[in-house]
């Protein structure tokens, strides 16, 4: 759990919601009249621009979509930040005020706490562009939020790690011999090449041990012992998956690789072995807590938008 | 069955000692590797990270730490900066390191903390607001100066506010350290999976009036000093030798397990002050044991060798492949402009540096300059080993975090490289062995496989099975050094390599070449190179689809060559380093301008850029009018180099005999040196002679004067030392042989496998060392090959 508590992921989660837990996060007075958003001809055009200075070339329809999509939350998650107070509480932002202060006040030289109420006179707080894109940030953090009670029990971890048991279990063993050969060497009869050299061994019950001098050296050898992962990163990918549910035990092939064919021998497939609850509970209840709160996000996002009136000019 | 169990009980008890032992020794507590091979496996790794301890990444925009950086290299996603310095980028590797090493700045680590620890009593001080505060890039050269200044004056000190009282730049420091200690123990597995090793390390940042004289310190193990000898803490013992004395103090002679390798960097913006001559012998052979490697290409530029094709001319070559990712500044001193090709510093490039190196060898009888390569990022966003050149999330902050920046201010940067280590399990022991003895190689981020042999190599051919068994047995591999061979013709190379396997998204691209890149020292005392292209074809016509960037065309899978030196004279010292070049692809920035409309490979470029903005005129930089830029690249590897060196060991037979009972053994050996060293003088000259594998087998000191005349240069010990009852040193004109021979004795150490045994002997600034495949034969252990 120590390391659990060092990982800047769950920093994030409960920093949002140490923000979040300030404001009550339903209003029960909802008004009639919603909140507006409007993107106009200017905003659109304003989004054109950056896009096409960051990137050279205007946005596609799609692009654009997406642009005014980002934009309208953006603008949402703004406006709630700034009903939330976020920007009295955040050490980042009144780091910025302060510095604004500094660069416009009419009483330079003043103390921190000056400085800040000149720029908030300013009304920098809602002009400046790095203060609300902070905002903006926080804000989405906080909107991810699982709440007090949404830390999952011992026996809601244990379910998860069960469902997800593959991608917690440490990686499956496979021990194999292969005869390799080259497609660099041998051309365009590799193929049949490898299918009578396959029938051969076959025929003959030639075994692993002799095998590997029938085909071609191979950089890396002719046995092999490591994960699924491991056995793509040495010959390519696709070829785990060529190998992966063939019998053990026998000649199969041949594979492709990066390189040319393989007739494979496996000797020995050791299932993922059973890592203990405790050794993977750390990445357990990280995953849980990045999707339960990546999925918070959505729906809370989803209601926020319900909100506000929001009207796009036609593009 | 290569861990019998009692092997591993042996390895844990911290002794080896199982039946095929690797030549180096464990002084770790771990399970061994499921994993092992005898003959080594390439495993690909970082050793150059920074996150935000290093005092420039913060101001970056870099909040991500060592744990972080770690946790990418393992493949999950980390947060990068966007342009504000907000954390809102995201990416992820494309398929995850072996091993890696994050190295922070260590110059600011307490400052960093203490500016980063909202409680502290320096929070609010202008220094500290200045490293945490945004700015765009541009407007950042005033902070990173006020931060970074003390790393570039002659007497440094900490930053001034760790000198008022109750604030403890020095604990804060200890902080970081420990932190970054306990993020590579948490990532390192100890189990005998084996999937990830990480080192502790931390980068030594000497910039003395912007000429990097950077180096990153790379410690074995778990053991390290409680503390980081920064440049300020070193200063005043000089640049390089006061980061080497602490390290000697803190470290190699400290008695607590503790061991380390420095590791040169960016010598291209050293201002040709890299690596200077040596005051003396003593001093070249102390670089040589500190210093075995360098960093050859990363982030900011390859420091392989310079090609200016505009000009036409090279700094020391006439080599047009040297035009490779070049940084076009020589140093960072303020206000200096990028010099050309013909005032070039040549000691910025690693080629040239190894020439010179054999000339001071020549002079002083000790190469100071015996540098292995390696490759690595040097990525300042945490993101440890991030080099796909396709989807590049950038490696400084907020520096190159979008297109426009990557293309307007970055463009001379590189994703950078890797640093492959020939090892026989991952795990650190392994890999730093092989750091150690040059045992590596270095890519421009790609994985190709390369295995590189010198030597007699008469049984090896290309093809056979048994090429890896058989060059270990009768040669060195990469990072080895070489006497003359037998009937004095140049000893035969093998160089064998295989195209990078890719993964689903980026298919590994084919082989167009191998060269082999040779520099020697002729009888006048100058230098000289020579490109060799050994296997392949330069005109294989591959390219690529200037539409999608896909390859047209094709290579070679894979690529192998047994290969002479037409050129060799036994009288000339020389290095040989084989290069692999894949067929052309796009450069990262050929990627990013076509996503912005601006398409480098088309005559239309120059109008697109215009339409596009000011900064995309740099993706139209290109052969024609740019003297290194150009909108394809080739990725390459560089094996580490294999030194000819006469008075090295040229041929060793020897035999281990195994008694009947313990205490029974006995080992004859005849040891012949291409020629007599240089100084040496049995009169005067202690010799060390010493036959290894995990464990010493046999360690024989003669002293100075033990070997007594028995005239026409033959000289022989006196009286046994301890169980060796003869030893005959003869001196001729061509060469010297030593021949030793003991009583009865316990060699039981030497275990009863084929396995690799080295041989090395010391004599004043005198090394050489041999290593080879020992075999069992008929009870007896002998080297296994010619």
């Amino acid at each position: 759990m120590a390391r659990v508590l060092r990982a800047p992921l769950l920093h994030f989660l409960l920093l949002g919601g140490a923000l979040l837990a300030l404001r009550p996060w339903w209003r029960s007075d909802m008004e009639e009249s919603r909140p507006r958003i409007v993107i106009g001809a200017d905003d659109l055009e304003r989004l054109r621009e950056t896009w096409t200075e960051e990137h050279g070339s205007p946005p596609s329809r799609a692009a654009e979509d997406g642009l005014v999509r980002d934009a309208i939350d953006e603008e949402i998650l703004y406006r709630e930040a700034l009903a939330r107070g976020f920007d009295r509480r955040d050490a980042a932002v009144r780091e910025r005020l302060v510095r604004l202060g500094g660069f416009v006040g009419e009483e330079a030289g003043g103390d921190r706490d000056t400085l800040e109420r000149e720029a908030r006179r300013l009304g920098l707080e809602r002009s400046d562009l790095v203060v609300r894109r902070h905002l903006v940030e926080m804000m989405r953090l906080a909107a991810g939020w699982l709440g007090p009670n949404g830390l999952p029990s011992e026996a809601d971890l244990e379910a998860y790690r069960a469902q997800h048991a593959a991608e917690f279990a440490p990686p499956a063993r496979v021990r194999l011999t292969h005869v390799y050969l080259s497609e660099d060497r041998r051309g365009a009869s590799v193929t049949a090449d490898a299918t009578a050299l396959l029938d051969d061994l076959r025929r003959t019950g030639t075994g692993p041990a002799v095998a590997a001098a029938r085909g071609d050296a191979f950089i890396r050898g002719a046995e092999f012992d490591g994960s699924p992962a491991d056995l793509e990163r040495l010959f390519g990918p696709g070829f785990a998956e060529s190998v992966d549910a063939q019998p053990v035990g026998t000649w199969v092939g041949p594979f492709r690789s990066s390189y040319g064919l393989h007739l494979v021998w496996v000797h020995a497939r050791e299932p993922a072995p059973t890592p203990s609850p405790t050794a993977v509970r750390g990445r357990v209840l990280q995953q849980w807590l990045r999707e339960q709160s990546e999925q918070r996000r959505r729906e809370v996002m989803q209601a926020l938008r319900a909100r506000y009136a929001v009207e796009v000019v036609a593009h | 069955m290569r861990w019998p169990a009692i092997a591993t009980l042996a390895a844990l008890a911290g002794s080896g000692g199982h039946a095929a032992p690797p030549p180096w020794q464990r002084t770790e507590t771990r399970q061994p590797c499921t994993r092992f091979d005898l003959f080594r496996a390439p495993y690909f790794g970082d050793l150059h990270i920074h996150t935000r301890f290093s005092a420039d990444a913060y101001i970056f925009g870099t909040r991500v730490g060592p744990r972080d950086a770690y946790a990418f290299a393992t493949g999950t996603a980390i947060p990068f900066a966007d342009d504000d310095e907000l954390q809102t980028r995201s990416s992820r590797i494309d398929r995850p390191l072996d091993f890696a090493a994050v190295t922070d700045h260590s110059e600011f680590f307490g400052e960093v903390r203490l500016c980063d620890t909202s409680d502290s009593p320096v929070y609010d001080t202008q220094q500290c607001q200045l490293l945490r505060q945004a700015e765009a890039p541009g407007q950042q050269f005033p902070t990173t100066v006020a931060w970074l200044f003390p790393a570039g004056i002659p007497n440094p000190s900490h930053h001034q506010f760790c000198t008022e009282p109750g604030v403890d730049c020095g604990a804060a420091a200890v902080s970081v350290w420990q932190e970054m200690q306990g993020a590579a123990e948490e990532a390192y597995d100890r189990t005998a999976a084996c999937t990830f090793t990480s080192f502790v390390g931390y980068e030594y940042t000497a910039s003395p009036l912007g000429r990097h004289l950077h180096r990153n310190i790379i410690f074995r193990n778990e053991h390290v000093p409680p503390s980081v000898a920064s440049y300020i803490e070193t200063a005043a013992g000089g640049i390089p030798q006061g980061v080497w004395s602490a390290i000697e103090d803190a470290c190699l002679r400290a008695g607590t397990g503790c061991d380390a390798v420095i590791i040169p960097h960016n010598p291209n913006l050293s201002g040709g002050m890299q690596w200077t001559d040596p005051a003396d012998a003593t001093e070249a052979l102390r670089r040589q044991t500190l210093e075995p490697l360098v960093e050859i290409h990363q982030i900011k530029g390859n420091s392989e060798c310079r090609f200016d094709r505009l000009a036409r001319a090279g700094a020391g070559t006439a080599d047009e492949l040297c035009t490779f990712e070049q940084m076009k500044i020589a140093d960072q001193v303020p206000g200096e402009e990028p010099p050309a090709i013909d005032r070039y510093p040549l000691r910025n490039l690693v080629r040239n540096t190894l020439k010179d190196g054999l000339a001071l060898e020549e002079a002083l009888g000790v190469n100071p300059f015996r540098l292995g390569f390696v490759g690595s990022t040097d990525n300042h966003d945490g993101a440890a080993g991030s080099v796909a050149e396709t989807g590049w999330a950038g490696g400084q902050g907020n520096n190159d975090s979008s297109p426009i920046r990557q293309i307007g201010d970055e463009m001379r940067t590189n994703p950078g490289g890797l640093a492959v280590a020939w090892a026989e399990e991952n795990s650190r022991d392994a890999i730093f062995a092989a750091l150690r003895r040059r045992e590596t190689y270095a890519t421009s981020g790609t994985r190709p496989v390369v295995r590189f042999f010198g030597g007699d190599l008469s049984a090896v051919r290309c093809g056979s099975s048994s090429l890896v068994r058989d060059a270990y047995a009768s040669g060195t591999p990469m990072g080895g050094d070489l006497g003359p061979v037998r009937g004095g013709r140049s000893p035969r190379f093998v160089v064998w390599a295989a195209k990078d396997p890719g993964t689903v998204a980026s298919p590994g691209t084919d082989l167009q070449r191998v060269q082999i890149v040779k520099g020697w020292l002729d009888a006048q005392g100058r230098t000289h190179e020579r490109v060799f292209d050994v296997a392949g074809d330069a005109q294989n016509g591959a390219g690529v689809d200037p539409a999608t960037c896909a390859p047209r065309g094709a290579g070679a899978r894979e690529l192998c060559a047994v290969w002479r030196d037409p050129t060799f004279r036994r009288r000339e010292r020389a290095f040989y380093y084989a290069r692999v070049l894949e067929n052309p692809t796009c450069r990262w920035s050929t990627r990013v301008c076509k996503a912005a409309g601006v398409d480098p490979l088309s005559p239309d470029c120059a109008t697109q850029a215009a339409t596009a903005g000011a900064p995309f005129a740099d993706c139209c930089l290109g052969p024609d009018n740019d003297p290194f830029l150009d909108p394809l690249v080739q990725e390459r590897a560089w094996t580490s180099p294999i030194w000819y060196r006469p008075e090295s060991i040229a041929r060793l037979r020897a035999e281990v005999r195994y008694g009947a009972q313990p205490g029974a053994d006995r080992l004859a050996m005849r040891l012949v040196l291409g020629r007599v060293p240089k100084d040496f003088h049995p009169a005067g000259t202690g010799l060390e002679l010493r036959l290894s594998d995990d464990d010493d087998i046999l360690v024989l000191t003669i002293p100075a004067g033990a070997l007594v005349p028995a005239g026409r240069g033959r000289f022989v010990l006196a009286q046994p030392i301890g169980p060796v009852r003869k030893a005959t040193l003869a001196l001729r004109k061509r060469e010297a042989t030593l021949l030793v021979a003991t009583g009865p004795t316990d060699l039981s150490r030497a275990d009863r496998a084929d396995h690799l045994i080295t041989v090395s002997l010391a004599a004043g600034v005198y090394r050489a060392a041999h290593t080879r495949l020992w075999v069992l034969r008929d009870g007896r252990l002998m080297p296994g090959g010619r």
